[in-house]
């Protein structure tokens, strides 16, 4: 089987995406309280690195 | 006698709770009401804090709240009845009766500028009863008198004149001492008639430390000869102050400010309101911060005033608040966040803050006395006055504010389109050169149609938002954007909200978030309800690369014409909603407020310029996060399944992409309309972000059409080629309404979620998107018409 890097490239980017936006959706909805700005976003990140 | 005062195994009878708001509130919610009896139980080691045994259950007291509680033992209540010459046998009746006595006693301060004629009313007050008392250490001197009215026991203490309540001079410092001190029941404040803007001046510091007053107009006489017209009841109803004219030296009105100060001292006046002075949007953001840290302590204040006050007076560095807070266990950070809010402050405003706070008032005093007050022969002569007869001109002040709204939109998108075309080449160029250098394939795709056209479609328009946030941002600082307010209020009034209320409107031009924070200075629940509902039909910067993006392919000779009434239209909307919602959900009437009428001010390059530059950083930001990962989603949900080589569809693959069955699925919601699924689906991306709107519409419409798929010019023209193709003039107009219409960013949903409720969160969504549907359908059939 011929893999074509483009169409792995693709994949691994949409994962990431998918990591990211699920991030997103969590921290904007559950930790942020509907605050979607980076600063907030960041702040969620750094807890959860802490926890 | 205070609570503080009793000794551990001493009982006595609450008399009444002396300082504001919601210490005093919460003092009584505990228990110590007039006539419950209290007993101290014990000290803690420092004597601090102390418990007290009432109602029957213990509860434990800092020294410094007890303080403020009025008590009187039974000894007391025997010496009064003694002086008194009353006789009474049983226990019971000599403490009922000295509480009764006590319960009548009203202190009373006497605050007012130098020569606003206190003495003068003290001595009508007080007939030849006054003493003079000297105060040792200061050099200043206050009189004491007291007068019999009506069963009460009226003390009046003269205080010294002083034009404000800072610690600059020794009368202002003596005037708070005792405020704080003696906490007296009712503050009478003398304003002389004949000059009430500075007067007023020294209001606005009473009304920030909250106390129960009441303003004696003195030398109304003179204001009613003068020939000016002064509605001193409507200002009343507006400070939440009953003002009581007087003349002091006849002992004209002095029956009725003494009812007054009766009704005021037992909570019956319904005049009385507690209202914050505005202070601007900048000041106002960074006294929060401080004020929210405070009230989360308020037990470590001293307990005189509101910790708003405290927050505003160690921002302003307030010497003598400093030396009363530097023991609470939070002054450190306080102090911290304080000097932090006053650089911030002092550099966006580019003026100290002394300055910066007493212009608010005096704009909060101007806005007052607009409303109220009509000089008779006094000439104007401040090039603000003259600024302010032209701008707020009952005739010529709409057109005015009109011409400039329109002006902004204009300069928007023709001043605009100059770099936006520059940044158009540089994305199209970009877009060309990847697609050359690499080999053809879905990861060149994804980058060109997915982010290099998602996210360069929304880039485009950095520059017009930087030129609206720009023009926002000077009418702001200048001070025009309260004179709009001002003349706005009488629309406003009619359609059942304050004035006030569109302050948030305007600001919802920027962003809606902000702007629904920004209700919380509307003090009426109702207002401040609709308001909130009204901010999403005022249209955010990010609804404007939309609009950019179709009135510079369907209107382009008109396009500034055109982004003008869609913004006006907006405004309609909310504002007939506002009616609608005052109409049939509010009925009561709402509280009136002074309109702050800060004075002009040259907006400094520097505070303007960092004010465009957060809100294009935080546009930026989302273009390289929400619009990235947006852009990519869209493009990989148009580009997949592909379809297996050797299978040869009839509709083309992007029809058949899951975002085209996405689209065909939803395409009926949209279908009265005629719109494509490529525009619903856009429309339906908008949900998260506004701006994804156009970023999906270029992806979706990056991919060409079949009988132009060998060519490989696919620059954003070509996008704007295949949109123009692909709805007529009439979906665009409905595609427009809709888009300014319909629920707002997520954002904003949860914005109005915490500041009202999730019902109002839901329904706003709810009711937007129908309105919005229902006007798309009838600005496209309309259209049609034409």
């Amino acid at each position: 089987m011929i893999i074509n890097w483009q169409e792995l490239a693709v994949a691994v980017i949409a994962i990431v995406v998918a990591i990211l936006l699920v991030r997103r959706i969590w921290n904007f909805f559950f930790c942020n309280k509907g605050c979607s700005c980076s600063e907030c976003d960041k702040e969620c990140n750094r807890r959860r690195v802490d926890k | 006698m205070r609570l503080s005062d009793l000794k551990i195994g001493e009982t006595a009878t609450v008399v009444k709770v002396l300082g504001y708001g919601g210490f005093r509130r919460r003092i009584m919610e505990m228990g110590f009401v007039y006539g419950q009896e209290v007993t101290v139980i014990l000290d803690a080691p420092l004597k601090d804090p102390i418990e007290y045994h009432i109602m029957g259950y213990d509860i434990s007291l800092r020294r410094k709240e007890a303080e403020m509680i009025v008590v009187m033992t039974r000894e007391e209540a025997d010496s009064l009845i003694s002086m008194e010459g009353t006789t009474l046998v049983s226990s019971d009746d000599i403490v009922k009766h000295a509480l009764d006595s006590s319960r009548k006693r009203i202190s009373i301060g006497l605050v007012g500028n130098p020569n606003s004629g206190k003495t003068s009313l003290f001595n009508t007050l007080c007939g030849r009863s006054e003493h003079v008392g000297n105060y040792s250490g200061v050099t200043v001197d206050a009189k004491r008198g007291t007068l019999k009215y009506k069963g009460y026991t009226i003390e009046v203490t003269d205080l010294p004149g002083t034009y404000a309540l800072s610690a600059y001079s020794p009368e202002e410092v003596y005037v708070r001492r005792h405020l704080i001190d003696n906490t007296p029941d009712v503050i009478i404040n003398t304003v002389v008639a004949s000059n009430l803007e500075r007067n007023l001046y020294l209001t606005t510091e009473l009304i920030d430390i909250s106390p129960k007053m009441v303003i004696a107009l003195n030398m109304y006489d003179e204001l009613e000869q003068s020939g000016a017209k002064f509605d001193h009841e409507a200002l009343g109803e507006m400070i939440g102050v009953p003002i009581i004219p007087v003349v002091a030296p006849t002992g004209q009105g002095i029956e009725q400010l003494l009812d007054a100060v009766i009704g005021v001292y037992e909570n019956q006046d319904q005049r009385v309101r507690h209202i914050h002075i505005g202070y601007g949007t900048i000041i106002e953001e960074n006294l929060e911060a401080l004020n929210a840290d405070m009230r989360q302590h308020r037990e470590e204040l001293i307990a005189h005033f509101p910790p708003r006050y405290y927050a505003l007076k160690l921002i302003e560095g307030d010497k003598e608040i400093k030396s009363l807070l530097e023991s609470a266990p939070h002054y450190e950070r306080w102090s911290k966040m304080a000097n932090a809010a006053r650089s911030e402050i002092e550099t966006a405003l580019g003026e100290d803050i002394e300055t910066a706070l007493s212009a608010q008032k005096y704009g909060f005093i101007s806005g007052a006395l607009k409303e109220t007050y009509t000089a008779s022969e006094q000439k104007r002569n401040t090039i603000g006055d003259k600024i302010d007869e032209i701008v707020t001109h009952r005739i010529w002040g709409f057109p005015i504010f009109f011409a400039l709204m329109w002006f902004m939109f204009y300069c928007t998108f023709t001043l605009g389109a100059y770099p936006q075309d520059w940044i158009d080449a540089g994305v199209g160029w970009l877009y060309n050169t990847v697609r050359g250098m690499m080999q053809e394939g879905p990861l060149r795709d994804m980058l060109t149609d997915g982010v290099i056209s998602g996210v360069g479609s929304v880039l485009v328009f950095l520059p017009n938002i930087m030129i609206l946030y720009l023009f926002i941002s000077i009418l702001e600082d200048s001070g025009y954007l309260a004179r709009a307010a001002f003349i706005m209020d009488k629309v406003m009034h009619r359609m059942g909200v304050h004035g006030k209320s569109f302050i948030p409107m305007i600001m919802g031009f920027g962003c809606n978030v902000p702007a629904v924070m920004a209700c919380r200075t509307i003090e009426c629940t109702t207002s401040r309800i609709i308001t909130i509902m009204v901010v999403p039909f005022m249209s955010c910067s990010a609804r404007l690369p939309i609009y950019m993006m179709i009135v510079g392919i369907f209107f382009p000779a008109h396009a500034g014409t055109v982004l003008f009434l869609l913004y006006l239209f907006g405004m309609i909307m909310a504002v007939i909603s506002a009616r609608l919602m005052r109409r049939f959900m509010f009925r009561e009437q709402e509280a009136p407020f002074v309109m702050e009428l800060s004075p002009y001010r040259i907006p400094t390059a520097k505070a303007t310029i960092r004010h465009m530059w957060s809100k294009c950083a935080q546009y930026l930001r989302k273009m390289g996060g929400l619009i990235l990962i947006a852009s990519i989603v869209v493009w990989l949900l148009s580009y997949y399944p592909r379809p297996a080589a050797n299978i040869e569809t009839e509709a083309p693959q992007y029809e058949q992409s899951y975002m085209g069955k996405l689209g065909s699925w939803c395409q009926p919601i949209f279908e009265p309309m005629d719109m494509g699924w490529q525009a619903t689906v856009a429309l339906l991306s908008g949900i998260p972000a506004k701006e994804i709107v156009v970023s999906t519409m270029n992806v979706l419409y990056a991919h060409p059409n079949d009988e132009e798929a060998e060519s490989e010019d696919v620059l954003s023209k070509d996008v704007s080629r295949r949109i123009a193709g692909s709805m007529s003039t009439a979906t665009a107009v409905a595609f427009l309404i809709f888009s300014l219409l319909y629920l707002p960013c997520v954002a904003t949903i949860m914005a109005i979620g915490s500041e009202l409720n999730w019902k109002w969160a839901v329904g706003s969504a709810l009711y937007n998107t129908a309105i919005a549907w229902i006007f798309a359908w009838l600005a496209y059939h309309i259209t049609l018409l034409l």
